[in-house]
């Protein structure tokens, strides 16, 4: 895949962007309509915006494109260097790097609800994922 | 596109819905965390699954559950109905849809 820190970054953007305006547009929504409009609303535009335009824009696999999913072109050899590094299950539970990423991963400290729940799902997925998929 | 579901999406309608509803904001609150718990539960499977599908068809099926638990929010009349709605909308888009993203950011922008 090429121009993948351009793609992170729009995605990045888009995301923060988001999240300061649609809980504005929520807001304005529910005063001239009430919120279970306004959750219809929201709801049409995920349905138009992932449904419709993420089925024309998505690609499944960068490789249809003679792209590689990591780094370079299709058949560099680095991408078989960069598959080599990965962990099998049993070997991932056992590492700090693992357990520090997946707990930061909703941010512990601030939102206890939220830290809660992934401290959960941390543990459910280290014992429902298959060894090979860590 | 998650923003529906995600913190700062559900939080402008914490107020009104407490009071439509006449529940107090602790017993949203209270629904807001189980229904979160619930609906991240099968992230590891719904992981796998879209692993098997790809990230296309997995977010666009990702998608119409996530419209669909708008749907189921937007009809709730009662603590319990209020929780499968958060369950739903926090299912779709913080225990799948989020789940989803890395698997699409590595197929978007090439």
């Amino acid at each position: 895949m090429t121009r993948r820190g351009l793609a992170a970054g729009a995605v990045s953007f888009a995301l923060a962007l988001g999240g300061m305006v649609f809980p504005l547009v929520s807001e304005i929504l529910m005063r001239h309509v009430g919120w279970r409009s306004t959750y219809v609303v929201l709801g049409t535009v995920v349905l138009l915006t992932m449904a419709v335009v993420g089925g024309v824009l998505f690609r499944t696999r960068p490789e249809q494109f003679g792209l590689a999913p990591d780094v370079g072109r299709a058949g560099d050899t680095t991408v078989a260097r960069a598959r080599s590094r990965c962990s099998p299950r049993p070997e991932a539970l056992r590492t700090v790097v693992f357990w520090t990423m997946s707990a930061s991963e909703r941010r512990l400290a601030t939102h206890s609800a939220q830290g809660c729940c992934s401290i959960t799902t941390i543990c459910w997925a280290a014992t429902a994922c298959p060894a090979s998929s860590l | 596109m998650t923003t529906p579901g995600q913190t700062y999406g559900v939080s402008p309608f914490f107020d009104p819905v407490a009071h439509d509803l006449g529940l107090s904001r602790a017993a949203v609150a209270t629904a807001y965390t189980l229904g979160t718990l619930a609906g991240v539960l099968p992230a590891p499977f719904v992981g796998r699954w879209i692993d098997r599908r790809g990230p296309r068809v997995a977010g666009v099926l990702i998608g119409l559950a996530l419209a669909v638990a708008c749907v189921v929010m937007a009809s709730s009349n009662s603590a319990l109905s209020l929780t499968i709605g958060f369950a739903a909308l926090r299912g779709a888009a913080i225990g799948a849809l989020s789940v989803g993203e890395p698997a699409r950011d590595q197929s978007v922008g090439s």
